[in-house]
């Protein structure tokens, strides 16, 4: 059987000691499963997110991604199972505005040649596979793809980033706020969309968001509260 | 490589801001460049004054005072040579030609120097250049003149003028020679040397126009009109100094001996390369505090540069965090912000000798003709390579800067991205 794909142990982080900003006590995330973080600002999202990327370490506990442990891997070796396992879909400002919609979404594979082969296993080319998840994420019309991102709408430039995740097929997709600047009902359309693709490529989705109306569309839902313990040895 | 395209790119993206530090660099280098090419045009100029002469004699003084006076025509000889002593070493087999030099008298504040036809002939300055005339021709009569380039500039003497020379130095001589005026038959080109500001009549010239003075004061009621002159042995009695060119180089430190040991009077011979690095070295204070000002010059382009990359680095921020989340490493992102330092750089720097290649075309003729300075566009010396090369490793150091600002934010920053 396949490890899970999020293990956290015991898990809390804080920035400087004494001030704990994240305690999880447990939580197992199986592959394919869609999970909803829920929480206010403050609540840790952003450390949870930054300890699943391995940009820092834990304080306390483990955090095991695809069955490796996070703290086992030293900063360049987190860099690189990030670059070939995670992808990243931020709240806003999510592409570079220098580059056309199609840089973007290739953006992946630039650095991480896990990915890269594995669009090559199974698409002629980088770009049609590009091209692919455009499409499937309803940016149809070639002319939108040699555009320069900030010509799009915001809800058009969500679903580049989301194009830009999905490429190379990592095994897990952070999200973190994605549809804060979206109206409810192109919102509603992006994490349909999202979801869709994801479930396609047996992907597993943690979604973070404030929003409690897209909790019925996922699997689970883990609700951080605003931690303030004092240290406890 | 990907992350030299994207460097490329997210600079084009900011073309106008870059834009604006290239040109911040690019005065600076052309200022640093410039000032250099300046300082050692200066230097070159000054060496080459004079060249192709072995020895220059004149009463024992100091090297540097004989060659002051003799050469730049700045000061006065404390005691002169006498004729019949410098008859004596002209005539030494090994002696090719010889320069007389008589100075002490001007004309409207530029030296007058009493010398003969051998000054066209044998005077060389630069690498082996001659004197050339620009209009006319050597002296031939008595009271002729031929005229230094600034000297025919500034005082407006066309060919065929008449020019009257006054006694010791000033402007405003009181006592002039003006029974005896000289007409102008020869004006030389210029040629960036003391020479442009002389006036130049034979040595029997000057002895005519002191025939009615004695120990510098004009005798009253004994004035000798300049026919009578004419009359008389203008054999001058004594004279400043004098150059001297030998058959072979071989020879110089053996007649340079001799002339030392001179009995009749005491004489003293110099090599003037010699005396001229001595004075240039005299000269290295001035010449260090150009180098010193451009440098500084350079500093202020480079705390620019600084200025610039860490202002975009803000806006940046966003870009870093995104790259981060792609999986780009700390390095690759230090890379990324020190190799668009060192990109601008390279752009300033070559914009810069450019304009300063421009510059030096546009302005030759006039450094030429006022600070008697002869700038050429040639390609880069080594001293200006290493200035270069300096530059652009100040210009990675600087990118440096940034770039672990940038790697701290990114930790700092983790995968959220604050703007």
């Amino acid at each position: 059987m396949q490890s899970p794909a999020i293990e956290i142990d015991r898990l809390g982080f804080a920035w400087r000691p004494g001030t704990d900003v994240l305690n999880i006590a447990e939580l197992s995330v199986q592959r394919g499963e869609r999970l909803f973080v829920q929480g206010r600002s403050g609540s840790g999202k952003s450390t949870l997110l930054s300890l699943m990327g391995g940009i820092v370490v834990p304080t306390r506990g483990q955090i095991r991604l695809l069955g490796q442990s996070m703290q086992e891997l030293g900063a360049a070796a987190r860099d690189r199972f990030r670059a070939d396992h995670l992808g990243v879909i931020f709240q806003l400002f999510n592409l570079l505005p220098y580059l056309s919609v199609l840089e973007n979404v290739l953006l992946p594979c630039h650095f991480s040649s896990v990915r890269r082969q594995r669009v090559l296993a199974r698409a002629s080319s980088l770009e049609d596979e590009a091209v692919r998840l455009l499409q499937r994420l309803q940016l149809t019309q070639p002319e939108l793809w040699g555009r320069q991102v900030s010509q799009l709408s915001i809800g058009q430039q969500q679903r580049v980033a989301a194009a830009r995740a999905l490429m190379g097929g990592p095994e897990i997709i952070i999200a973190d706020e994605p549809t804060s600047a979206l109206d409810a009902e192109s919102r509603d359309a992006f994490v349909d969309l999202l979801l869709q693709e994801c479930a396609g490529q047996g992907t597993t989705v943690l979604f973070v968001s404030h929003d409690a109306a897209l909790a019925p569309r996922f699997d689970r839902t883990l609700v951080l509260e605003t931690v303030r313990l004092p240290e406890v040895v | 490589m990907a992350m030299l395209s994207l460097a490329l790119k997210s600079l084009r993206n900011r073309a106008g801001s870059a834009a604006l530090t290239v040109l911040t660099i690019a005065i600076s280098v052309m200022l640093l460049i410039g000032v250099e090419q300046v300082r050692t045009e200066a230097r070159t100029s000054f060496a080459n004054t004079l060249s192709g002469t072995d020895l220059i004699v004149g009463a024992r003084t100091g090297q540097t005072q004989l060659l002051l006076y003799s050469v730049f025509h700045i000061g006065n000889a404390s005691n002169n040579v006498g004729w019949d002593s410098y008859r004596t070493i002209a005539a030494h087999p090994q002696v090719e030609w010889t320069i007389p030099l008589l100075l002490g008298d001007s004309h409207r504040g530029f030296r007058v120097l009493g010398t003969n036809g051998d000054y066209f002939r044998h005077y060389r300055y630069a690498r082996d250049r001659n004197l050339v005339f620009s209009s006319g021709q050597p002296f031939d009569d008595l009271f002729e003149v031929v005229l230094g380039a600034q000297v025919a500039r500034e005082l407006g003497y066309q060919l065929g003028q008449e020019a009257v020379i006054a006694h010791g130095m000033g402007n405003t001589s009181f006592v002039k020679h003006d029974d005896k005026p000289f007409r102008v038959v020869g004006i030389l080109a210029p040629t960036a040397t003391p020479i442009d500001r002389t006036l130049m009549v034979s040595p029997q010239a000057i002895q005519a126009i002191h025939l009615d003075w004695q120990a510098g004061v004009k005798l009253p009621g004994n004035s000798v009109s300049a026919e009578e002159a004419r009359e008389q042995d203008l054999t001058p009695t004594e004279l400043t100094a004098f150059m001297v060119g030998l058959k072979s180089r071989m020879s110089t430190f053996s007649l340079q001996r001799s002339i030392n040991n001179y009995r009749k009077e005491p004489l003293q011979a110099i090599l003037p390369g010699v005396a001229l690095a001595e004075l240039w070295s005299l000269m290295g204070v001035a010449e260090q505090a150009l180098l010193v000002i451009s440098v500084a010059v350079v500093f202020s382009g480079l705390a620019g540069l600084l200025t610039v990359l860490l202002g975009s680095l803000n806006e940046r921020r966003r870009e870093i965090a995104i790259l981060r989340s792609l999986g780009a490493r700390p390095w690759q992102l230090l890379s990324l912000l020190t190799f668009e330092a060192a990109l601008l750089t390279l752009l300033g720097s070559v914009l810069g000798m450019a304009l300063l290649y421009m510059g030096i075309a546009l302005s030759q003729p006039l450094f030429a003709q006022w600070l008697g300075l002869q700038l050429d566009v040639s390609l880069p010396s080594a001293r200006q390579w290493i200035f270069l090369a300096l530059v652009q490793a100040a210009g990675i150091l600087t990118g440096l800067i940034p770039g672990w600002r940038a790697y701290r934010y990114s930790l700092a920053d983790g995968m959220t991205i604050r703007i």
